[in-house]
């Protein structure tokens, strides 16, 4: 019942603040709500008992994603009287509309057994980990799910890594094509 | 019947909001006992005791970006050892094959990092150590 | 499900306990700092504040800084942005007092038949909680810098906070051999693993199995809380004072408070994951315990036992505090492409290669 409670809690502030945090005029003040928001985000995997994801969440998301985001922000240094805060338009107007449809519809329908096809399919090939290992252990859990039936999954997760790294040198340095010509 | 004490996360949360009013209680405090004297001079932006140049609004180096970038993929690579190394001893053979393969590919991402000179913050200054 | 309340009054309590340590970190050290500063200089530092007649060393001083800070003007001028120039110091302080709870003060009490385990947040991803809230910290460097709407204020925030991104990548990876070597994340765990005895005449200690962690751990904590020789965003010859340009009075300290407080808290870290933590390096606290138990009943030791723990983890922590101080007033700054170079072209590689052996030395150990 009190993890019922704080997961309530905790959601409907995620989801009043990240309403908050659209609606900001500076892009820092928006970024730090965000940070706000990941963070309650890890407190409901915390209170749901996955103990890994709230801290891969604070480290990674919190802690490295929204650095980049706050760099960025930082580093354009967007004047303040450039900053758009007009009318809403009409277009954006039907945005939010559909958007508040579809988490209607998400919020009502999904985890409701209107997917139940999927999920009976699912348990029928459900089987214990290989490495079977005690109720508490979170961590263990997710390490040894991801190391045998998810193993493809984590050797591809390299690769999109080494393309990242690819990408964001490519992006960040000018091609340099003679080392020797350019004179300092 | 199960006993149960706090929640953990409700702790952290606690001591969070502790530290946050501890923060600005002391801030307050400090604001409501000094004394306030402003004059012309302190309401300038400090610029070594020179007047103000210019605004803060040009640009700045792209290697910020970079070096935040690159701490995201390998901060990404850290999560999965720290997973890798918690079933370190079940795993045995077959988990180090596998780990390896992962950390092979992210050697191959760091070597062509330092081919392309990625993270070299100052030219000028290792042109000078080298007496060019 | 009912609630135990001697659980939650012994977590209540070890919080309260950590935030006691965390905040009264700051003043000790400054006049640590200071003292041990003047010794190396072959001076006396502040040695005539004291209660009333008696000098006392010193020892009050930091008492009288303390007012004179909260007395001091504080001035929040008139071109910074107001909100984040009041929230940044106090980020520091959120995450400085947030990371005592993860440190095992002892082994466990038992009270009431029940068994109150002396660590405040006892999670199952154990001390990573530790990494993911000093990664958050990194945010009150950068929004100090940007804040201050002050071109050097902002370089200098980025630059600290690129420093305190760097090295984290390699902080992380050097403690991952430890995990392998000791196969949990439960800091009650690893220091009870290493209550016994190696080799029949040393300590089980963690930085026999991994030394080359060690120092790299060691070195990224000096870079995570700002310390010399990695302090260029405060060192006074550098930009002014960096992101620190626009502070005075009490928000300035506050970024000290907190920065203190993480430092202890890392040490306090390092000698759980390296020192065997609250337990004595030959005689066990098990071995104690058996011995006592010849006198007193068990719950009786246990408490008997409470402060010589908490008095280990201290002593071992103030002498790497102490190690810091000292490097502070031997080694020059690094400059920050040095710094830089250091975090990701050397500490990264050892990192890794050092993950490799240990993990192949370990294996060729345990699976043969």
């Amino acid at each position: 019942m009190l993890t019922q409670a704080s997961f309530f809690i905790l959601g409907l502030c995620s989801v009043f603040l990240s309403i908050v945090m659209l609606t900001r005029k500076w892009p820092v003040t928006a970024a730090m709500l965000l940070i706000v928001v990941m963070m309650m985000l890890a407190g409901m995997y915390g209170v749901l008992g996955a103990h890994f994801s709230a801290v891969s969440q604070i480290l990674v998301y919190a802690g490295a994603i929204m650095v980049v985001f706050v760099f960025v922000i930082m580093l354009l240094n967007i004047p303040t009287n450039e900053l758009r805060y007009g009318r809403v338009t009409l277009f954006e107007w039907l945005l939010i509309f559909f958007g508040v449809c579809i988490a209607v519809l998400l919020g009502t329908r999904v985890g409701q057994g209107y997917l139940m096809i999927e999920s009976t399919a699912a348990r029928a090939h459900a089987r214990a980990p290989y490495y079977p290992v005690s109720f508490n252990e979170n961590v263990k859990n997710v390490s040894s799910l991801l190391f045998t039936d998810y193993l493809w999954a984590f050797e591809l997760v390299s690769f999109l890594i080494l393309a990242a790294i690819v990408g964001s040198v490519v992006i960040a340095k000018k091609a340099r094509v003679n080392h020797v010509n350019k004179s300092s | 019947m199960t006993t149960t004490g706090l929640n953990p996360y409700f702790v952290i949360l606690l001591i969070l909001l502790f530290g946050l009013l501890l923060g600005l209680g002391v801030s307050a405090l400090s604001l409501y006992l000094g004394p306030k004297k402003p004059n012309a001079s302190k309401l300038e932006v400090y610029e070594c005791g020179l007047p103000a140049m210019s605004n803060a609004e040009h640009r700045f180096s792209v290697k910020f970006y970079l070096t935040a970038i690159l701490f995201i993929l390998f901060d990404i690579e850290t999560i999965f050892m720290y997973l890798w190394s918690a079933l370190f001893d079940t795993l045995t053979w077959f988990g180090i094959a596998e780990v390896g393969i992962f950390i092979f590919t992210l050697v191959v991402g760091f070597v062509y990092i330092l081919k392309r000179d990625a993270l070299h913050w100052d030219n000028a200054q290792e042109k000078r150590d080298r007496g060019v | 499900m009912e609630f135990s309340y001697i659980q939650i009054l012994s977590t209540v309590l070890l919080m309260l306990f950590g935030i006691a340590v965390g905040a009264q970190i700051a003043p000790i050290m400054s006049w640590v700092e200071r003292r041990q500063c003047a010794f190396i200089q072959r001076r006396l530092g502040p040695n005539r504040v004291g209660f009333f007649k008696y000098r006392v060393f010193g020892l009050a001083q930091p008492i009288a800084d303390a007012i004179k800070l909260l007395f001091k003007e504080d001035f929040i001028p008139p071109y910074v942005h107001k909100a984040f120039y009041v929230l940044a110091p106090v980020i520091p302080v959120m995450m400085g007092l947030a990371v005592t709870v993860v440190i095992p003060w002892g082994s466990h009490l038992i009270v009431g038949g029940e068994i109150v385990n002396l660590q405040a947040v006892s999670l199952n991803s154990g001390f990573l909680i530790l990494f993911a809230l000093s990664s958050l910290s990194v945010y009150g460097v950068t929004l100090a810098g940007w804040s201050s709407n002050d071109k050097y204020s902002l370089l200098g925030g980025l630059r600290a906070s690129a420093q305190m991104v760097s090295y984290e990548v390699a902080m992380g990876l050097s403690v991952v051999p430890v995990v392998l070597i000791w196969g949990t994340f439960d800091l009650q765990k690893i220091i009870a693993s290493q209550s016994t005895i190696l080799w029949g005449f040393l300590p089980n200690w963690g930085v026999f199995y991994a030394p080359v962690s060690f120092v790299i751990f060691l070195v990224t904590i000096f870079a995570e809380t700002n310390r010399l020789p990695f302090d260029l965003a405060e060192g006074e010859a550098e930009l002014v004072a960096g992101f620190l340009t626009e502070y005075g009075g009490m928000r300035w300290s506050l970024f000290f408070l907190g920065e203190y407080s993480m430092m202890f808290i890392m040490c306090a870290l390092t000698v759980c994951l390296f020192f065997g933590g609250y337990e004595l390096p030959w005689v066990s606290q098990h071995d104690l315990i058996l011995w006592l138990s010849s006198v007193v009943s068990e719950t009786v030791a246990r408490w008997l036992l409470l402060p010589l723990g908490i008095v280990v983890l201290l002593v071992k922590s103030i002498v790497l505090m102490w190690f810091f101080v000292q490097v502070r007033f031997t080694v020059p700054r690094f400059r920050y492409d040095q710094l830089m170079k250091l975090g990701w072209l050397y500490l990264l590689p050892i990192a890794l290669v050092n993950l490799a052996v240990t993990a192949l030395v370990v294996a060729f150990v345990r699976f043969h």
